[in-house]
């Protein structure tokens, strides 16, 4: 955690410097994305009846360039489990946890050609998390997590050019683009990873 | 020969000429429509009270009459004519109240036709729309506040025994017609007719004024008594036998039903220690003029019974047993079922299904028990008897106040109490004491409550629930802000405290729930106003000790506060000397 806190978000913020030296019209854009997530704990399954849940998130990102862009992503994820009941050891009352992962990433595009119909990408940032849990008769316990790490990677489909009369007709959207990705992140609050795994289908639209 | 010849005009008179029948809507019929497709020449479609959502075409010689004209709503599907007459002979259209219509009836290229007794309320754009080619006999209706009552681009159709009431434009007919073949109706507050805002008529032998309706808000367009409109008309009355009154409730085919009563409210009269059990009922008067006015007035009725909703209502305890449903009670609004013999069978006893264990807590849950109205839920520790808690019909309760770590069992029995059903009917002061339907069922408990045996047993012992993950909660909002994390020892020592002391008590649980809603906002002032952590800290820190020796504090926590307190200490002392060195 000392180490991103300390090199990768100073790393960030000059590249925005720089970047936002370099380009006087950037173009931003926006994400919404969902699919399923794998908790990177031990027993999830056990306790919440399936190892994943159902994921959502809403990014907006500044393109510094074509192949260049920063940006910031809110997620949401919410389950329906129960706790446990130390001294028995049996399933105790129904717990409901919610997580609000937070990321700043900075992601490499690789658009070679203007049209370009696929275009892969991949991210790299800093995560931190609140999160809630709701258990039944006994007080909620919420919170936010230590600075963590994420990566992503994905797959962008242009639809200017499965719908070019459309595209054309938008004049305020640039862009706009299907894409599958995969997200890694790690942010973890008394030694314990909230992070996971998880895999998106999304809408980005450019303007 | 002769025999002969008359039995084949038999045989083919038979085969030829099903005799007239009515279509029962709904029973034989899901829509009146089917019903009129399937109908013969000559069938009657009769349709039972209940709000019909649909667009009728009717057809040639076949009558559609609803059974009673303030319960039996005809309301459109779509904005088409509610009812289309195009192109038949010999069809009547009878008893219904045509409701949220755009135009009600749309009459073209027909002759032989009759409409009555409909009530045609708010039309949007005409009641009735008669075109220059059709005629018909308009008796015995109400128009309210339609856009256009009667539309008619000829004088060939009759116009009689009508009630014209709030209105925009009454009739409309050719020039020259306003008044031809129009005679013995009623009008009042229809805006074409108010010159000068005072009200005239159409046609002859009207009547001028208030009809005086008992409640056209409910639909309820039975006259109240001392109506003009009563007696008023031509022809005779169903009813009543006398000179047929205005509006749907007079002329030769009116529905004779009273409207049903309304208001039925029953309370407990038993008194403090019953038995005697005892209901008093009260209710709506019903206004119209053959059930409330008149040197006959009507009555009302009674109906009851126990354990069972609905008709038949076939109670015999009332009055002890001298007063067997329904009871006629004469012309007032009030009666008391006295004497009343409550009894129930016991339920049969349920299924405790789980008795879950949460924080001081259990959660119980059981198999429902038909008829059983509640449950009653005993517990303890060393015997089931300790306790008692009686429910409603839920099926499941969480215990609460239980110890954590303690062996609790349970049992739950099925509760039954007898219940009276109750309804109330109008009945006329005719001579042929026409009844009206139930008014809505009115329910009412009384009586000791049977008790199934108890159930199965199910033991249980109160515990903390620790969530997967196992997170902090990061939540004591004022202590963190002053001691500027989570991961303090004081916050934990308070934090603790929270735990193991304030929730285990109905007064401890109370000022963390308040804390809850008051602390994160306190906390950001707290944030806003950093000067103020170290009085904040100077204050909490006392209590922090307090809550380590309250909690029996583990030797790693007395060595924290050793700390805290020498901590305190210096500091006061040092703040001593610089207060004392500025002095010198």
């Amino acid at each position: 955690m000392t180490f991103l806190t300390r090199s990768i978000v100073p790393a960030l913020a000059m590249l925005l410097g720089s970047t936002a030296l370099a380009v006087a019209d950037p173009n931003w854009s926006v994400e919404i994305k969902g699919g399923r997530f794998e908790p990177d704990l031990d027993e999830y399954g056990q306790f919440y009846g399936s190892d994943d849940t159902a994921h959502f998130a809403v990014a907006g990102t500044w393109l510094a360039r074509r192949w260049l862009e920063v940006g910031a992503e809110l997620g949401y994820l919410s389950d329906d489990g129960v706790g446990v009941l130390p001294v028995s050891g049996t399933p105790g009352a129904p717990v409901e946890y919610t997580l609000w992962p937070l990321h700043l990433f900075v992601t490499l595009r690789g658009e070679f050609a203007s049209g370009q119909l696929f275009v892969p990408y991949a991210s790299v940032g800093a995560s931190l998390a609140y999160y809630e849990q709701k258990i039944d008769q006994q007080p909620d316990r919420n919170g936010r997590t230590d600075v963590g790490a994420n990566a992503r990677a994905g797959l962008q489909l242009l639809l200017d050019r499965v719908d070019p009369l459309t595209a054309e007709e938008s004049g305020f959207l640039k862009h706009s683009y299907l894409f599958i990705e995969g997200q890694w992140f790690t942010t973890e609050v008394d030694d314990i990873d909230l992070g996971g795994y998880a895999w998106l289908l999304g809408f980005k639209l450019e303007f | 020969m002769e025999r002969l010849i008359a039995a084949g005009l038999l045989c083919v008179a038979g085969i030829s000429a099903s005799p007239a029948a009515d279509l029962a809507v709904p029973g034989e019929f899901d829509s009146i429509q089917a019903a009129i497709d399937a109908a013969d020449p000559g069938d009657v479609v009769l349709v039972e009270p209940g709000t019909y959502t649909e667009n009728l075409v009717m057809r040639t010689d076949i009558d559609v009459r609803g059974r009673e004209t303030a319960r039996t709503l005809l309301e459109p599907e779509s904005a088409d004519p509610t009812v289309s007459m195009a192109g038949i002979q010999g069809a009547t259209l009878a008893n219904f109240t045509i409701i949220d219509a755009t135009i009600g009836v749309l009459i073209a290229n027909s002759g032989d036709l009759v409409i009555a007794n409909v009530v045609f309320d708010a039309a949007t754009n005409a009641a009735i729309d008669v075109d220059l080619n059709s005629t018909v006999e308009i008796t015995n209706n109400v128009f309210f506040e339609n856009a256009t009552a009667i539309r008619r681009l000829s004088d060939a159709s009759r116009i009689e025994n009508n009630l014209f009431v709030g209105n925009t434009t009454t009739i409309a007919s050719p020039v020259g017609l306003f008044d031809s073949n129009i005679a013995f109706n009623g009008f009042f507050d229809n805006d074409d007719l108010r010159p000068g805002d005072i009200d005239t008529a159409l046609g002859t032998d009207f009547q001028i004024g208030d009809p005086e309706f008992v409640d056209p808000a409910a639909r309820d367009f039975h006259l109240r008594a001392g109506s003009q409109a009563i007696d008023a008309g031509t022809g005779t009355d169903v009813i009543d036998d006398s000179v047929a009154d205005l509006g749907a409730y007079g002329g030769v085919g009116a529905d004779a039903r009273p409207f049903p009563v309304s208001g039925l409210t029953p309370s407990d009269a038993s008194g403090a220690s019953p038995p005697p059990f005892a209901i008093a009922l009260g209710w709506d008067p019903n206004l119209d003029y053959r059930v409330s006015g008149g040197a006959t007035p009507g009555s009302y009725r009674v109906y009851y019974r126990q354990n069972g909703d609905g008709p038949p209502y076939p109670g015999t305890d009332a009055g002890g047993g001298a007063q067997p449903s329904p009871i006629d009670v004469g012309n007032q609004t009030e009666f008391v079922l006295e004497n009343l013999a409550p009894g129930i069978d016991a339920p049969v006893a349920p299924q405790l299904l789980a008795a879950d264990p949460r924080n001081e807590t259990v959660v119980l849950s059981w198999s429902d028990v038909p008829g059983a109205t509640g449950y009653r839920v005993s517990y303890g520790i060393a015997s089931i008897d300790e306790n008692t808690i009686d429910l409603g019909e839920a099926t499941g309760t969480t215990v609460t106040g239980l110890a954590n770590g303690t062996t609790y069992q349970f049992a739950v029995a099925a509760a039954r109490r007898p219940v009276y059903h109750i309804a109330v009917t109008a009945v006329d002061g005719t001579q042929n004491r026409n009844e009206s339907a139930f008014s809505e069922e009115a329910e009412m408990a009384v009586g000791a409550t049977s008790f199934s045996v108890r159930s199965n047993t199910l033991r249980s012992t109160p515990e903390v629930t620790v969530p997967v993950p196992d997170l902090p909660d990061k939540g004591c909002f004022i202590a963190t802000a002053a001691f500027g994390a989570h991961w303090q020892p004081q916050v934990a020592i308070l934090r603790d405290f929270r735990d193991r002391v304030l929730l285990r008590n109905a007064f401890g649980r109370g000022f963390v729930a308040w804390y809850y809603e008051q602390g994160p906002q306190a906390a950001a002032w707290l944030n806003q106003h950093s000067q103020l952590k170290a009085p904040v800290r100077a204050v909490l820190l006392p209590l922090v000790a307090a809550a380590l020796v309250l909690l029996a504090a583990t030797p790693a926590q007395w060595v924290v506060l050793g700390g805290l307190l020498l901590a305190w200490h210096r500091t006061g002392r040092s703040r001593r000397r610089d207060h004392d060195g500025v002095g010198r």
